[in-house]
């Protein structure tokens, strides 16, 4: 049973989703000099210092030792965190100007999250071996995202990192690089006084020395206020480096990244770095994180607390709100339009507006992991969202109450085993998710047409809800919506490919996997759990009458009604027949495996072997496939 | 006008008897089509013994939760929807249709269960006949066709 079923583990992909999704963006400008540089260290000419910092946001893959982060609350509880991961990115302007330029043929519309033609390209070309979990790297593609948009502050980037060459730059570089930054137009729902900006400074470590460097430190910290970072660097000569270590690029690569990395070929999706340059990179980023990136966002988060939501929450505010409403009935809706600072032409707040602070209050707090506090404060902004008619911002804050209250529910650290109570379960389903999701699938598809938000929230909520099951062992409170939301996903993938002239296989196989792996699961589980009950049952007693002929049920869950193996099976039979258009029969293999609890693939005389049904056509394709020497394959 | 596969369940989940049929009732577009023949596509005939067999795990869980012999529209899978009814004995009549003009009654289809199950135990006096065995009687096929006429 340890095998069954093999797919990807849930809390895997909330792991993904905290790490690649909502983890602080820090968008990273090098200078030339630090460019060339680094390039010279790592030996390969085609890189830049932001692809070789990339990989090192994410510091679950590359710790230092001893690894913690600490991270006070505003209830100043303060935690320790084995990993914090940063996503570094393009510098802002790129990031602004890519999705500006992307936009200007519809100018005033938003943009769709992803391409869904591009997904599926992608993972037609997507090498992958016959065991690899296909669902994982299109979970992590769909959570995938750099572009900036007014209403979510995720991808805003939190520090602005300059990435300088100590022995080629200078401070007046750094100064004219920072005045060109704060000069730029940034769009009016941006904040950048709430961005931290940071200068990171490579050098030579035998070739400088530390009182140099202190005197450089001070400098640009009386010049410019900017906080330093150094990274010694060992230049060593290529065939003198005595260890390598393997870095993978592919970290937080969006859809359109990884299709252009595929068809250009020959680029590597890994490079070679010098052990001592790794070393330092590790241990370097750690210090920004530690010491600047996380106390400047818990210094922000409690400055809007006190400034912005205290006063919000006081008696006084709810008490002239409630007054306004009672009062000012008359031309309400004129009234509102004057009062309220929403853009309608442009779908947003400005970026002073309480309303956008309070937003990046809760995205912020819910990165800092108090996801407690953040599905307060995303449930009282709502209410003013709504009063505004700011649709897409109602509509992403409903989807983060959802995620927030279940990220809440589904963490381990603060449940120790204690499942909620029936009424906060129904509570939960009835009043929050259900209503919430069907109105954000309104807003996202029929206000706004931006389906692929829609379809990124039902997949999130779909794996925190199997989090839900597999941590409470309560899967019948959640597993008809699982099964109803990813059945939605995959007829909105289908309806947008097939009016496009293609077909959704590789996704709809994907997502018939992951219902095959769903209802497996659930089966394995409550089968332990049953096994576990009928061993407290008491012995019967002796002299009792036992029916010789009654028919004993054949496997233990199926008396309570609890196994779903056959449902499972009948998922990964329609995913089968996906990857048999495919042409992928190896994974066909590793699936046929999921289902031998149901049906006996040795058997031969069943009714399911029957060659007009779908288990007897697949078995065929594979004896013929197996009958083909590969040559004739290749020719054919 | 919907079409129908209805089909017997044995204890051991084995099949014991199938049917694929169209409704009688007069619908819009049938002028041209066979009476009586069902409108499923190749895609949907290769799955459907597997949709019935699949929806045994929902009508599993329902029948310990329910009194009734008619368990009523367990479970909706590809489209289609699934009626079943569960014997005394624990052998399933279960009915997949496409539900496509919306248009189903819910009181037909337990008219229908109800009548077969009296066909099903008329079967099963049979001397000759054992429990999970497969249906084969022409006799009983006819009857059940006769009933699929009246009711669906």
């Amino acid at each position: 049973m340890s095998s069954y079923p093999m797919g990807l583990d849930p809390y895997v992909s909330r792991q993904c989703l905290l790490h690649h999704m909502y983890s602080p963006l820090v968008s990273v400008h090098s200078s030339p000099a630090a460019d060339a540089f680094l390039q010279s260290v790592v030996n390969a000419a085609d890189t830049s210092v932001l692809s070789i910092l990339k990989p090192y946001g994410n510091n679950v893959q590359y710790p230092i030792p001893n690894q913690s982060f600490k991270i006070t609350n505003n209830q100043l509880i303060t935690k320790n965190y084995p990993s914090f991961p940063v996503r570094f990115d393009f510098p802002l302007q790129d990031l602004l100007s890519i999705a500006s330029s992307s936009s200007s043929d519809h100018s005033s519309s938003l943009q769709q999250l992803f391409s869904i033609s591009s997904l599926e390209r992608l993972l037609k070309e997507l090498p992958f071996d016959a065991n690899d979990d296909l669902y994982l790297a299109f979970f992590n593609k769909v959570i995938t995202s750099n572009s900036i948009v007014a209403f979510h502050t995720f991808n805003h980037p939190i520090s602005q990192i300059f990435v300088i060459d100590y022995a080629n730059d200078s401070v007046d570089y750094l100064r004219a690089r920072i005045v060109e930054f704060r000069n730029y137009r940034f769009p009016p729902f941006f904040q950048i006084n709430d961005l931290l900006v940071h200068a990171f400074v490579v050098y030579d470590e035998n070739a400088v020395g530390a009182s140099e460097l202190a005197a450089f430190e001070a400098d640009v910290n009386n010049k410019l206020s900017v906080a330093v970072t150094f990274i010694p660097v060992v230049f060593q000569e290529p065939e003198k480096s005595a260890s390598q270590v393997e870095i993978l690029v592919n970290q937080n690569s969006t859809i359109d990244e990884d299709l252009q990395r595929i068809s250009f070929g020959s680029t590597p999706d890994h490079f070679m770095i010098p052990t001592s340059v790794d070393r330092s990179l590790r241990g370097s980023i750690h210090q920004f994180i530690s010491q600047q990136l996380i106390p400047h966002m818990e210094k922000k988060v409690r400055l809007w607390d006190d400034q912005i939501l205290a006063p919000k929450r006081s008696i006084t505010n709810r008490f002239f709100s409630a007054s306004r409403k009672l009062f000012n009935n008359n031309n309400a809706s004129d009234h509102q339009a004057d009062t309220s600072s929403f853009n309608y032409q442009e779908n947003y707040y400005h970026k002073s507006s309480p309303e956008q602070s309070i937003r990046k209050l809760a995205d912020w707090s819910l990165i800092l992991k108090d996801f407690k506090y953040s599905y307060s404060v995303y449930d009282l902004i709502k209410k003013d969202y709504n009063n505004d008619k700011a649709w897409i911002y109602v509509a992403s804050t409903q989807e983060m109450c959802i995620i927030s209250l279940l990220l809440v529910q589904t963490q381990l650290a603060n449940n120790l085993g204690v499942s909620p109570d029936r009424n906060t379960l129904r509570r939960i389903r009835n009043d929050i998710i259900e209503p919430y999701l069907d109105n954000l699938s309104y807003t996202y598809k029929s206000r706004l047409n931006l389906k692929t938000y829609n379809l990124r929230t039902l997949l999130v909520v779909v794996e925190l809800l199997q989090c839900m099951c597999s941590t409470f062992k309560m899967y019948w409170w959640w597993i008809d919506l699982i099964e109803k939301y990813l059945v939605k996903c995959v007829q909105e993938f289908d309806a947008h490919l097939i009016a496009s002239n293609q077909s959704s296989q590789v996704i709809k196989a994907i997502i018939y996997e992951r219902l095959g792996f769903v209802f497996g699961k659930i089966s394995v589980e409550s089968m332990v759990q049953i096994d576990h009950q009928e061993q407290e049952k008491p012995p019967e007693e002796e002299g009792l009458y036992h029916n010789p002929y009654k028919i004993r049920p054949k496997r233990v869950p199926y008396i309570v009604g609890s196994g779903r193996f056959r449902k499972s099976s009948t998922w990964y039979l329609l995913s089968i027949k996906e990857w048999l258009a495919l042409e992928k029969y190896d994974h066909i293999k590793v699936l046929l495996s999921n289902i031998r609890y149901s049906f006996d693939l040795e058997l031969t005389d069943n009714w399911y072997n029957r060659s007009d049904l779908l288990l007897g056509i697949i078995k065929r394709r594979l004896v013929d496939q197996d009958k083909v020497p590969p040559l004739e394959v290749a020719s054919s | 006008m919907s079409s129908y596969y209805f089909t017997i369940i044995g204890t051991n989940d084995t099949p014991l008897y199938e049917l694929e049929f169209a409704s009688f009732k007069l619908g819009g577009s049938g002028a041209s089509q066979v009476p009586g023949k069902s409108q499923f596509s190749n895609n949907v005939k290769e799955i459907l013994p597997f949709v019935t067999h699949s929806s045994i795990d929902l009508i599993e869980d329902v029948q310990w939760n329910n009194n009734q012999f008619y368990l009523g529209k367990v479970d909706s899978f590809y489209g289609l929807s699934v009626n079943a009814f569960v014997t005394q004995g624990n052998i399933k009549f279960i009915i997949c249709y496409d539900n496509g003009n919306g248009r189903y009654d819910e009181n037909a289809i337990r008219q229908f269960f109800m009548e077969t199950n009296e066909l099903y135990v008329k079967e099963l006096m049979d001397p000759f006949y054992s429990v999970n065995d497969a249906l084969t009687s022409p006799d009983f096929d006819l009857r059940i066709k006769l009933l699929a006429k009246k009711y669906l």
